[in-house]
């Protein structure tokens, strides 16, 4: 467990002060922090510890690892590995088995206090067996491992929100961390995928000033979950001015026309795609004629069909409507009887009305 | 699987012609950051990573800045490239890793990119290996 | 009735379980409202007819939309704003392209849309109109005598969706599913009290205006 600053091991691997300086440079880009706040990132890293990290996966897809682990050879997000002590991912050490056990154990112990947790994947609380690692289950491991954390980073929507397992019916009982850690602090990072250099930008951030960054309302660093889609997508200008693609495949999707009408749900969606894009600021769903799916939100696989416009209601109006108009026509029979009824009676027994009945104030004067 | 052949495949963006108003704003900011640089010699960044830049967008303002005179390349933890656009002062710096992807795009509007400089903390490393018997 | 843990669940249940049950309470409503009218029939008229009734009838409901002199001269501000209130509503509900959506949605109809900032004016128009409404109301002293508490409800439930959707439309409230959210919840709250209070005038003035025309068309005299 190396405990030397971060600058130190840069200097040891043979890196220059300029490649030091590249290297804050690209870091402070990917923490979507202003140029300005470079020195400041140096100054940081020229003080910090490495921290220990345990990775823990729960039931997950394995997505989230993959979007940040993509690289094979050394990238900024590389580097960052390289320089955190990731002294435990499951899936990564998968071959190593009860040595990896240990290796997590005798971090936890060395570190008390001061490593950070990171987590992707919900945790099945209807039975452990649905998810569980060296025979231990999520919930317990996650318990156990949490005790002695620093912060815990809920990587992707599974562990952030629930995710997939959660939604309807939620067979396994997924639940997110949030709602089973409340005694240390959990940063939320969603995203199904989250958007790779988000992961490595939170990472970052607290590996270089050792605090988290501040957080919205659902626990997201607000520096990259801080804007929807629709605030900062591109093709706002077609929103605005109404045009909008019908189909897939039509003019307006061709000439690149707003796409809420394809059930783009970028205007509740928080999430960094219109700027930092994915694939190294390749492209991003709605540049590549898709809409968005809402998928850094809670529950976005329950909100409806990914294709009708966030404006339609999402439950089953039309069996709603068609018991409710079943029940009106009988209902209404059932009042015109009535009312039948009392006429028949009044001119039986010739009734008279008088102007009081009609008085549209009885308590005025 | 290497990312030269990746990068063979050619790609066409159409560009829709409308104006998101990226380039006019980020032209003014160069332009106010160029002003501030003759009068109060303040050096200026931009990050061009933080821009929701529309298809196309951001190689239009390259075409525009054009390239100048000098250019510089550095290797470092892969290579980043520096040159100055046709309008003294304008510097674009791009940062590649290893693998040639971008990690870092920025607009510096100096007299010349402090990276490029030698460092004072590398020279006295040089110092300490120089030797006067080679 | 669940709790919300945050906004996005709030907005679930509104585009979902809420909406159902507004749309169920609505059309049973509207249901027994329009039944009752018509189930208890018109008298029997044994007189020999003049005219005819259905032509005279269909005629009137598009004639009476114009106010005839003697109406417009006693209450002016009332027929004045009223148009201009209507008319806005008219083009933010059926004019702005997600409400467009909606409707498609719902009935299989379609139609183009207009740009968004006029329905935005449109919006601000309609909620300035409903304002003056309240105020012509509050001021004037045969109708605030003549007002119940029916009156204001009403105008509370109509002019609640106006600003509820300007706000979610400018992003006026974060996060944004909460605005949405509060809109959509303002809509279901106007179709619930719908059946229940004179906005049922949007599906009854077609039977009044018919039945006008259509009597005073069997007398033979104009409408």
């Amino acid at each position: 467990m190396n405990k030397q600053t971060l600058f130190k091991s840069l200097q040891q691997q043979g890196v220059t002060r300029r490649g030091f300086m590249k290297y804050c440079t690209a870091l402070t880009s990917l923490m979507a922090l202003p140029p300005s706040m470079i020195p400041i990132v140096a100054n940081a890293l020229e003080t910090a510890k490495r921290p220990s990290v345990i990775w823990l996966s729960f039931q997950e897809c394995t997505g989230c690892t993959e979007s940040l682990t993509r690289s094979h050879s050394p990238t900024v997000e590389g580097l960052i590995f390289d320089h955190i002590s990731l002294d435990y991912h499951h899936t990564l050490q998968a071959a190593s088995g009860d040595a990896a056990e240990h290796a997590r154990e005798q971090a936890m112990k060395d570190n008390y206090g001061k490593y950070l947790v990171v987590v992707d994947g919900s945790i099945p609380l209807a039975d452990p067996g649905y998810s569980t690692i060296a025979g231990i289950s999520n919930l317990d491991m996650l318990n156990e491992t949490v005790a002695g954390a620093a912060a815990v980073i809920a990587v992707g929507t599974c562990s952030a929100y629930g995710g997939l397992p959660h939604a309807a019916p939620n067979p396994t009982g997924a639940v997110s961390v949030s709602s089973l850690i409340t005694d240390k602090p959990v940063i939320n990072v969603p995203g199904c995928p989250p958007i790779p250099t988000v992961i490595s930008g939170v990472l970052a951030h607290y590996l270089t000033f050792g605090s988290i960054p501040e957080l919205d309302e659902l626990g997201r660093p607000k520096v990259f979950y801080g804007q929807s889609i629709h605030d900062r997508c591109y093709r706002r200008p077609f929103y605005d001015k109404g045009l909008f693609a019908e189909t897939f495949d039509d003019e307006g999707a061709k000439k690149g026309w707003c796409l809420y009408r394809l059930g783009c749900k970028g205007p509740m969606t928080y999430n960094a795609c219109a700027t930092l894009k994915w694939n190294q600021q390749t492209s991003w769903p709605v540049e590549s004629g898709h809409g968005c799916l809402g998928c850094s939100e809670p529950n976005f696989w329950d909100a409806g069909s990914f294709y009708k416009a966030l404006s339609i209601p999402d439950g089953d109006y039309a069996k709603a409507a068609g018991y409710a108009v079943a029940a009106g026509v009988a209902l209404g029979a059932a009042a015109g009887f009535v009312n039948q009824k009392t006429k028949s009676a009044a001119v039986s027994q010739h009734s008279t009305v008088s102007v009081d009945d009609f008085a549209v104030n009885k308590d005025k004067k | 699987m290497s990312s030269e052949a990746l990068a063979d495949i050619k790609i066409q963006i159409d560009t829709p012609e409308y104006d998101s108003g990226n380039l006019h704003s980020i032209l003014s900011e160069i332009k106010f950051a160029l002003e501030q640089l003759l009068e109060q010699k303040k050096t200026h960044c931009i990050d061009l990573r933080a821009m929701p830049w529309s298809p196309g967008e951001e190689d239009k303002l390259e075409q525009y800045l054009g390239r100048g005179e000098i250019s510089v390349e550095l290797n470092a933890l892969g290579k980043s490239t520096f040159y100055e656009t046709r309008f003294s002062g304008i510097w674009i710096v791009t940062h590649y890793n290893q693998e040639d992807e971008i990690i870092g795009k920025l607009i510096e509007i100096t007299t010349m990119p402090e990276m490029i400089f030698s460092q004072y903390e590398d020279i006295k490393e040089s110092l300490e290996n120089i030797q006067i018997q080679p | 009735m669940e709790m919300f843990s945050n906004a996005n669940d709030f907005l679930l249940w509104v585009r979902g379980d809420a909406f159902n049950i507004a749309l169920t309470i609505l059309i049973i409503g509207v249901f027994i409202r329009v039944m009752e009218i018509f189930l208890l029939g018109r008298k029997n008229d044994f007189s020999e007819p003049r005219g005819t009734e259905w032509g005279p009838g269909l005629k009137n409901i598009v004639t009476r939309s114009v106010a005839d002199n003697g109406t417009f001269k006693r209450a002016p501000f009332v027929v004045v704003v009223g148009y201009i209130w209507h008319i806005c509503f008219f083009i933010v509900l059926l004019f702005f392209v997600p409400h467009i959506e909606l409707i498609n949605a719902m009935l299989g109809i379609k139609w183009p849309g207009l740009a968004s900032q006029f329905v935005d004016a449109a919006t601000v128009v309609a909620m300035v109109a409903l304002l003056a409404m309240l105020w012509h109301r509050l001021t004037h002293p045969v109708l605030k005598f003549l007002s119940t508490y029916e009156d204001y409800l009403v105008w509370f439930v109509t002019f609640l969706p106006l600003l509820t959707g300007y706000i979610a439309f400018h992003r006026m409230i974060a996060p944004y599913p909460m605005a949405l959210g509060l809109h959509i919840l303002s809509v279901e709250i106007l179709m619930v009290v719908f059946p229940f209070t004179k906005l049922m005038h949007a599906i009854t003035l077609f039977i009044a205006r018919w039945y006008t025309g259509a009597m005073m068309g069997r007398k033979g005299i104009e409408s």
